[in-house]
């Protein structure tokens, strides 16, 4: 007789209910027969496996209950039982437990999106590792090897024709003036302040982009072309989303100099995108807002926003045209000039986390050790949340002693408690991710708020989010629940039915837990002395003298310079009496945009010192209280070749007094003109405060006149009198400039935001302090509470001889003193290190100073006697009776 | 003897209720009724077959087939040999009143509908 497959067979009889096997596997054989008659034994063969396998369904696979148990089934339902039944039983233990780990989880989940985040930027491109951008080595002797990604308009084109490889310029700029007619003379304008990019047509083969009308070989075939994101599409036309396509073929103003079609719209980038565009022009539209494009010819010019994109045929490796063009620029640049910098290649993946070029046109790049920094933050959560699971779980061993001493009196074994007490971790594991999951999601709205990006936590999109969540659940719960496993199920029966643990057999495990506890104790140590130093240093940014006034100034952004314009707009202004002083100028003194040149002067021994040049008028000097030490103010009708300089510019060209520095001339610029000395003031920071302070030129010249502050009288306090006087400031404005928008900044709160890095760190930073601090208490809690569980008898004994609660009190709290202690002289050093290391990227910085570690051990003293002091003061006040009677 | 009639009249509505008729539990008990003395797991998946014209899993007829005597339409007995089954018996099936009732029931239920479906009745 022929034999079906042996083992299916096998198989079958394993899992088939035995009321059902009989039956079955004689239809089984008899369709088996039926089958190698009718289509030979191998195709029955293969009919039988499929049908058994098949047949491996819940209604006929036997029960896992009554006499036909899977193995442990009833055993581990019953550690499921008690787990839960303990649960009830301690809800503060657990609840505690749970919040702890929750905690630990749910920071670490959000740490791990924010890398996900981080480390996914522009991998949507399927060019992706053949992209490069072409930076510039500088090699300053002086600062080591710097590291730029500006390059003059020309390159792209000279890559294309000399190397024959597809290469791209784009120009980035933030700011610009869109205005839509619609027809009927009605004009909307929106000034934007990010998106507009004037790319070459190549770029648009180089990239990927998703389009939702318009060709992409066409989009920007020429100029007056302009590509628009759906949003943008949305927002310019009044578009509803389903309709952006109609958007096609409209027109907008573009700094009401050109007038341009929309070609194509395309979805909005991602959020992992490094290119953060929402209307893309011709690369040659961009004479209209940028004044430096000389019709893109220029191989001179440099600016950080202009960028080149070159697409290899081969992945990363590939250095050959990184060797050809060592010598390139040799062929289009004056021999100084070419020889002080060399092109180099930048892979696409490395835009968003270069540690050298610090920029791309999202703003700054992070660098891969914030980014481990980050990781490891997100780790030592993690085991914070562990250690405190560990000790709370040990915490409660006394209470668990009777049931352990029962079940191994019973005939339980080692390893039979182990796996007891880890499903036990491992079902508060689970339910604390949950938890997790919901303190996940509002750490991770804060953090949003904060970074202003879309972490977008959702982990039941990503298969990938859900694994994660299974491998921290895994391993928290091997890691935090082997260790009181073992000590639970190491306890001798007899003893542990008494409830005497013995405190030889418990006192190796005590010193371990008194480890972690000061472990616990340094962590949130080290950060509440980091929060406290982020702040000062923040502190310190924003109060810190900077040489000049910035209270009560606003600050205007001037579409033209035309000098009528603004002597008209100036005398307007000035008829309001509680209007100042008005001045028009390049910038602020301190301001993040800078025109910077070389300095020329025989006495100058400094090499290549780069000087601030601004434009300014004779009214600027008073208006931001600069202080003239030397020389006089520009007036009107000053000839265009004097120059203010500041005290430290006169110490460059080599006079220690500025007196004598007067009259004296230099040259400002590689090729530029001479400057005649007609006045000094006092030095000041006229960048921030990070860095050092630049040689500072003023001078009186016409052009780049870019902006006009505006002072208001110190004594219009009234928020009601400063609105009216934004208003009457518009109005005058918009007299002068019709055609666009009013756009104006308060020049304290601009120079405030320039710190807006630091100020989201110390965001940050404080939620992650909070968190530390409770799983901090809790970890205390759980050692408080098991040493009180120990000490039941030695303190029903002391109050029987007349010991007050203070007394007990004081001998938990000087236990936790020293601990604490032990605790700051491990945190202390730590701390002054990294916040030492930290602070040295800012030039103008605080010294740290011993009130921060007073401070914060004063802060951890006070939260751990508050800590204790429940639980000690609650043993204390028990009744001695009750603790002494249980013999 | 009045007590367990209530008792089985409870019994047998609350079964009713809960119990209805799927459709593959439909065709299933309709075989078996056609197979009479007959009804065991192969003949019944074959007889469906045959009439529905779809191919179908023998585990399937045999989770139904439990199902309906769980559910108290089917019964069952121990039947005999075949040389091909070895020493394996076959578990005969046949439909109980309950199930002949559910049959009816559902019958003319769906009788009923049909009348009132104008387009297959336009004389009505």
């Amino acid at each position: 007789m022929n034999k079906p497959p042996k083992i299916f067979l096998k198989f079958f009889r394993w899992f088939c209910h035995p009321r059902l096997k009989k039956p079955i596997e004689g239809d089984l054989m008899e369709l088996y027969e039926e089958r190698i008659v009718e289509n030979g034994k191998k195709n029955a063969d293969l009919k039988f496996i499929r049908d058994v396998l098949l047949l491996f369904r819940p209604s006929i696979i036997k029960p896992a209950d009554g006499t036909y148990r899977i193995n442990n089934y009833g055993m581990l339902r019953n550690y499921f039982i008690t787990s839960i039944r303990f649960i009830k039983r301690e809800k503060l233990f657990s609840l505690m437990n749970i919040i702890g780990l929750s905690l630990g989880i749910g920071c670490a989940l959000v740490i791990y999106k924010i890398l996900e985040h981080e480390t996914s930027f522009d991998k949507h491109h399927k060019n992706y590792e053949r992209i490069f951008r072409v930076v510039n080595e500088f090699d300053q002797t002086e600062h080591g090897t710097v590291y730029f990604a500006g390059q003059p308009h020309a390159l792209a084109e000279g890559l294309r024709n000399d190397f024959g490889i597809k290469a791209a310029m784009s120009y980035y700029e933030k700011n610009g003036l869109i205005v839509i007619d619609d027809g009927a003379g009605n004009k909307k304008r929106f000034q934007e302040k990010e998106g507009l990019a004037f790319v070459q047509p190549e770029f648009l083969e180089l990239f990927d982009f998703e389009w939702i009308s318009g060709d992409p070989s066409t989009a920007l075939s020429g100029q007056g072309k302009v590509i628009l994101t759906s949003s943008i599409a949305q927002k310019y036309y009044g578009l509803p989303e389903k309709e952006v396509h109609l958007a096609t073929g409209k027109s907008l103003t573009l700094e009401n100099e050109k007038t341009l079609y929309v070609s194509a719209v395309i979805k909005d980038l991602p959020s992992t995108s490094d290119f953060p565009f929402t209307s893309i022009f011709h690369y040659q539209d961009q004479d209209a807002t940028n004044r430096y494009f000389y019709e893109g010819k220029s191989w001179q010019e440099y600016n950080s926003n202009t960028n080149c994109f070159v697409l290899l045929d081969e992945a990363s490796s590939d250095t050959r045209l990184e060797d050809q063009m060592k010598e390139y620029l040799i062929k289009y640049q004056p021999e100084d000039m070419a020889s002080l910098m060399e092109l180099k290649l930048q892979p696409l993946s490395e835009m968003h986390s270069s540690s050298t070029v610090t920029r791309n046109y999202r703003g700054e790049t992070v660098s891969d050790n914030k980014l481990i920094a980050l990781g490891v933050v997100g780790l030592f959560m993690i085991i914070t949340a562990c250690i405190n699971f560990v000790n709370l779980s040990t915490a409660q061993a006394v209470k668990r002693s009777k049931e352990v001493g029962v079940r191994k009196s019973l005939g339980g074994n080692k390893v039979q408690l182990v796996t007891q007490f880890l499903s036990e971790t491992l079902l508060i594991t689970t339910i604390s991710a949950i938890a997790g999951l919901f303190v996940a999601q509002l750490l991770s709205s804060q953090i949003e708020n904060i970074f202003g990006y879309d972490i977008s936590l959702n982990l039941f999109s990503g298969f990938e989010s859900l694994k994660i969540l299974m491998v921290i659940v895994l391993a928290v719960a091997l890691t935090s629940g082997m260790y009181p496993a073992f000590i639970l199920s190491r306890m001798n029966p007899i003893l542990a039915v008494k409830n005497s643990l013995n405190v030889k057999q418990t006192s190796g495990f005590l010193s371990l837990r008194r480890a972690l506890v000061v472990f616990q104790f340094a962590i949130s140590q080290i950060l509440i002395i980091g929060i406290l130093v982020l702040n000062m240093q923040m502190d310190y940014f924003l109060t810190k003298d900077l040489g000049f006034n910035d209270d009560s100034i606003i600050v205007v952004k001037l579409p033209d310079s035309t000098t009528e314009k603004l002597q008209v707009m100036k005398n307007n202004l000035l008829a309001n009496p509680h209007i100042e002083k008005v001045s028009y100028s390049t910038s602020g003194p301190l301001a993040s945009w800078k025109v910077n040149n070389p300095i020329f002067h025989p006495q100058i021994t400094e090499e290549n010192p780069s000087g601030n040049l601004k434009n300014i008028d004779e009214e600027y000097i008073a208006l931001y209280e600069l202080d003239l030490i030397a020389g006089e103010n520009f007036t009107s009708g000053d000839p265009e070749d004097q120059a203010i300089v500041n005290r430290m510019t006169t110490k460059l060209i080599g006079f220690d007094n500025p007196v004598d520095a007067l009259g004296e001339s230099f040259q400002y610029g590689r090729s530029g003109r001479k400057y005649i000395i007609k006045g000094v003031v006092e030095d000041f920071h006229a960048g921030s405060l990070r860095r050092e302070m630049d040689y500072v030129v003023l001078a009186n010249q016409k052009w780049n006149i870019y902006q006009a502050a505006i002072k208001f009288n110190t004594d219009q306090t009234s928020l009601n009198d400063i609105k009216d006087l934004l208003d009457y400031t518009e109005k005058q404005w918009s007299a002068v400039y019709p055609d666009n928008v009013f756009d104006f900044e308060f020049y304290d709160e601009q120079l405030a935001a320039m710190y807006d890095k630091e100020q989201r760190i110390s965001e940050v930073f404080k939620i992650i302090v909070a968190i530390a601090i409770i799983i901090g208490c809790l970890g205390l809690y759980g050692l408080i509470s098991f040493m009180t569980n120990q000490k039941t008898k030695e303190i029903g004994i002391r109050k029987v001889m007349g010991a007050s609660v203070l007394n007990i009190w004081n001998i938990f709290s000087k236990e936790m003193v020293t601990l604490l202690l032990i605790a700051f002289i491990i945190a202390a050093p730590v701390a002054y290190y990294a916040m030492n290391s930290w602070l040295d990227n800012y030039a103008y910085r605080i010294e740290l100073t011993p009130t921060v570690f007073v401070i914060s051990i004063l802060v951890s003293l006070v939260i751990a006697l508050v800590t204790i002091s429940y639980r000690s003061i609650r043993a204390s006040k028990a009744n001695p009776v009750l603790s002494l009677r249980d013999e | 003897m009045y007590q367990i009639i209530s008792y089985n009249f409870v019994y047998y509505t609350l079964y009713m209720k809960n119990k209805g008729l799927g459709e593959f539990e439909e065709l299933v008990l309709l075989a078996v009724c056609i197979l009479e003395d007959a009804a065991y797991g192969i003949s019944v998946k074959k007889e469906v077959e045959k009439h529905s014209g779809r191919s179908i899993l023998l585990g399937a007829v045999h989770i139904t087939l439990y199902r309906l005597q769980d559910k108290g339409f089917l019964k069952s007995e121990l039947g005999g040999n075949t040389e091909k089954r070895g020493d394996r018996r076959k578990r005969l099936f046949s439909i109980t009143d309950t199930g002949m009732q559910q049959l009816k029931a559902a019958q003319e239920v769906r009788q009923k509908m049909w009348q009132f479906i104008p387009q297959l009745n336009p004389e009505v």
